[in-house]
């Protein structure tokens, strides 16, 4: 049997894809669950990397290699992307954004968010319930923060960084992802002019699913405001929070149902 | 203090699990992924929609578990976050003439009246509401205090407007009403009418409540933001949660 980690949970930093990665385990989990997982991390970082030349996106997407050379994972991934872009009307767009690499394919718009996605998944077969990955700023909860308590995540202000612009409180499962420009500058590329976009400061999207609340932040801040329509007409179960250039703050109705203050 | 340290694992490891297979690839899917890496081919509009008409996008395939018919009606909560600096002008108190006051630091001032006008420098009073009972961030929170001064606004009482603001669905509009140092109400006093944003003004109800005093004060897990460097991440908020978790983790471990 493995040894456990430490009673009262574990938690751990990881520098991986260019971020930091805070792994946040509140239940007796064995040492192999955060080792697991760093494993995929690191994996992934291999993979979908357009900082590493030699990695497969980076051969796909200079041409060094075709589509047979890929494997499952990689064309599920590219898949999935062009399914966002249908389902955005090509606001979320991974072959439009200048990538390190050289090419015009960069799929860390989705990746991020569907590899801590599976992270969450590795560490809920280790046994771990209650738990919180936070990838650069995009977050996968599950469980609780202490029993009984939500796990409370505060959403960044874009021109203060140590406060909260908002908080969120989720317990069981809850994604919270964050598209903005105050950390990279304007790296958003709206597809529909190969312009960086400048109308929001921060868009912020709740939701069951990280790769998906991860995707579609994105693609509302492209849309812009118009993207609160777009998410409550298609993707009910998910919310947005926007905060302007002019410092207001939009949201959809349902965010009021994840928002503690 | 450190995290713990862990050797990059090797990539001959399996992993666990393994990535889940994944559903056959549509052929015209492959053919599309092709030509978009190899041709530099102008893209197919999906559809005939564009950014500005989203809502005409393809239908939604059933990919998560909706939660079913939540109210999709678009809530414009127009509001002002506590810190973002709307300005506003004083609309019925000589003592305010045309003075402009941060928002920032409205969240916790209180007491006597005094309009003054404030730097768009941060909440240097909210900022140490942060200190979630750890060391690591009550410094980061000390430094950006420090940096601030001391810029304390009140509000006189009174009624404000805020200055119009034009987003690209139109001008909006808010005032507050401040009693006891405090906002009190604040509403939308000009909705935008016409154009393309029709749509979300219809079924928008402008609420304003009192949402810019909130939140600044909360007891954090974790913070969602735009994505860090790793190199800004050692400055962030998020680093000192991490740090403080990290060693309460530790100390649980030898206890």
């Amino acid at each position: 049997m493995s040894a456990v980690i430490a009673r009262g949970g574990r938690h751990h930093v990881e520098i991986v894809m260019g971020m930091a990665v805070s792994i946040d385990i509140r239940d007796d989990v064995p040492i192999e669950a955060l080792e697991d997982v760093l494993r995929w991390l690191h994996h992934v970082d291999d993979t979908f990397s357009t900082y590493k030349p030699d990695g497969p996106i980076s051969r796909f997407g200079t041409g060094a290699a075709t589509l047979e050379d890929m494997s499952d994972e990689v064309i599920g991934v590219l898949a999935l992307c062009e399914e966002l872009y249908d389902d955005t009307g090509g606001a979320f767009d991974v072959f439009v954004v200048p990538a390190p690499n050289g090419s015009h394919l960069d799929p860390s718009g989705l990746v991020k968010g569907w590899s801590i996605e599976r992270a969450a998944e590795i560490l809920e077969g280790h046994g771990a319930t209650n738990f919180c990955i936070n990838a650069g700023g995009d977050i996968a909860i599950r469980g609780h923060a202490q029993p009984g308590e939500p796990w409370l995540v505060g959403i960044r202000h874009p021109d203060q960084p140590d406060m909260s612009a908002a908080v969120v409180a989720g317990a069981g499962r809850l994604a919270v992802a964050t598209s903005a420009t105050y950390e990279r500058g304007a790296h958003i590329i709206d597809p529909t002019t190969g312009e960086p976009t400048a109308d929001l400061a921060s868009v912020t999207i709740v939701g069951p699913d990280l790769t998906f609340a991860d995707a579609y932040a994105t693609a509302v801040f492209v849309m812009g405001p118009e993207g609160l329509n777009w998410l409550a007409e298609h993707h009910p179960d998910y919310a947005a929070f926007i905060i302007t250039r002019d410092d207001a703050a939009l949201s959809t109705s349902n965010f009021a149902d994840h928002r503690l203050s | 203090m450190g995290y713990m340290e862990t050797e990059a694992p090797q990539s001959a490891l399996p992993l666990f699990p393994p990535p889940a297979p994944q559903n056959a690839i549509d052929p015209a899917l492959q053919a599309r992924l092709a030509r978009l890496a190899a041709g530099r081919a102008p893209r197919d509009q999906p559809g005939a929609t564009s950014r500005t008409t989203p809502a005409a996008a393809a239908p939604r395939r059933k990919r998560h578990a909706a939660k079913g018919s939540r109210a999709a009606a678009v809530l414009m909560s127009i509001t002002t976050t506590a810190g973002l600096t709307a300005y506003f002008q004083h609309a019925d108190s000589a003592a305010a003439s045309t003075g402009t006051s941060s928002l920032s630091g409205v969240a916790v001032a209180s007491g006597t009246a005094a309009t003054t006008t404030a730097s768009t420098a941060a909440s240097t009073t909210a900022s140490s509401s942060t200190a979630s009972t750890t060391a690591a961030t009550q410094t980061t929170v000390a430094a950006a205090a420090a940096a601030t001064t001391a810029t304390t606004t009140t509000l006189a009482d009174g009624t404000y407007t805020g200055a119009t603001s034009t987003n690209r669905w139109g001008p909006v509009q808010v005032q507050i009403t401040v009693s006891g140092g405090v906002i009190t109400q604040s509403v939308a006093i000009q909705t935008p009418t016409g154009g393309k944003s029709d749509g979300i003004n219809a079924r928008a109800t402008p609420t304003l409540a009192s949402e810019v005093l909130t939140a600044q004060s909360a007891k954090i897990d974790t913070v969602s933001g735009a994505t860090y460097t790793s190199e800004s991440y050692k400055a962030s908020l998020q680093s000192a949660i991490d740090l403080a978790r990290s060693t309460a983790a530790q100390a649980g471990a030898t206890s």
